[in-house]
């Protein structure tokens, strides 16, 4: 227990920036100061391993590439579902007669809904990636 | 000198060039703080590049209520955490009362070579420690964070941080004690 004390008190001088031991330290208590000195030194020095010299360039390269892929994933998202849907509309158009005056008569009629629905979301993954890059 | 104020809104409106300042400001310490919990070079320079593409992705809920720096090393301590819980390390799970009656055991013929040098053998011991104590006494005496910081950091108590890095560096002395004994006879 003495001795831990003892550690504690050589330990808080080093932190506190005290590099010489005190006068009345017995010799034992200045090896120790000497000791933990000696040990301070070495814990603040750098690891001789480190990142390698192109770390930040690979990454730089790694984000520049993520954001090129990111960026157009709304807009691919809107052009697939609206070719998709004009495709199936023209589709039941083309195979089956019914469908001029049945289904495809009520899409038509749905058609505003489908275009400010269309927009809304749109709109909304545009602004939610202007306001990310905005950092609001 | 890296202004973190005018330098974090460059890299939120997308400029890279801000962004590379940042990686090279803070490179060193987020490796410190990986490579001392992982070991391996290779693979703490994997979770380096995974910490700061976390830190370009979540650098909006920065809200500069700590320093950036704190932040930085949070993540990295995270992720550092994360990967040896993916490999399932055994030291992770060591219990409090085990890491007090700690003691290395270091004795084989490849580990003598490594005591030929102060700076390495001591080095080589840290890397022989539980992970906590390697933590504390990296962030504490490589990145001079303060008590308060490696609480934040890491999430320990600011009791458990001094006692950790009270134990530790005694540890490390009495080692050290015998080593320069040695040396010397």
């Amino acid at each position: 227990m003495k001795q831990d004390h003892k550690d504690e008190y050589l330990q808080k001088m080093l932190e506190e920036g005290i590099s010489e031991p005190e006068m009345n330290m017995t010799i034992s208590d200045q090896k120790d100061f000497d000791t933990y000195k000696q040990l301070f030194a070495v814990l603040g020095e750098e690891p001789e391993a480190g990142l390698s010299y192109q770390f930040s360039a690979k990454l730089s390269r790694r984000i520049s590439m993520s954001k090129e892929r990111s960026f157009p994933f709304y807009w691919s998202v809107a052009l697939v579902t609206l070719g998709s849907m004009a495709a199936i509309c023209l589709a039941m158009v083309l195979i089956d007669q019914r469908y001029h005056s049945g289904l495809f008569m009520v899409l038509w009629s749905y058609k505003w809904a489908f275009v400010f629905g269309l927009a809304c979301l749109l709109a909304i993954q545009h602004f939610d990636q202007k306001l990310v890059k905005k950092g609001v | 000198m890296f202004d973190e104020k005018e330098e974090i809104p460059k890299v939120l409106h997308g400029d890279l060039k801000a962004f590379d300042r940042l990686v090279k400001q803070y490179e060193k310490l987020v490796f410190h703080v990986v490579y001392r919990l992982v070991n391996e070079k290779e693979d703490a320079e994997d979770i380096c590049q995974e910490v700061f593409i976390k830190i370009y992705k979540s650098l909006k809920s920065f809200a500069f209520q700590s320093k950036l720096s704190t932040w930085i090393a949070r993540i990295a301590y995270l992720s550092a955490v994360n990967h040896l819980k993916k490999n399932k390390r055994a030291s992770l799970t060591m219990a409090v009362d085990d890491l007090e009656n700690y003691h290395f055991t270091d004795k084989n013929p490849e580990n003598v070579l490594v005591e030929k040098d102060v700076a390495r053998y001591v080095n080589h011991l840290i890397s022989l420690m539980p992970d906590h104590y390697r933590t504390v006494l990296t962030l504490y005496h490589l990145n001079e964070f303060s008590y308060q910081e490696i609480e934040d950091i890491t999430g320990m108590p600011e009791g458990t941080v001094k006692s950790h890095l009270f134990r530790a560096r005694k540890l490390l002395k009495e080692k050290l004690e015998l080593y320069l004994k040695n040396e010397i006879s």
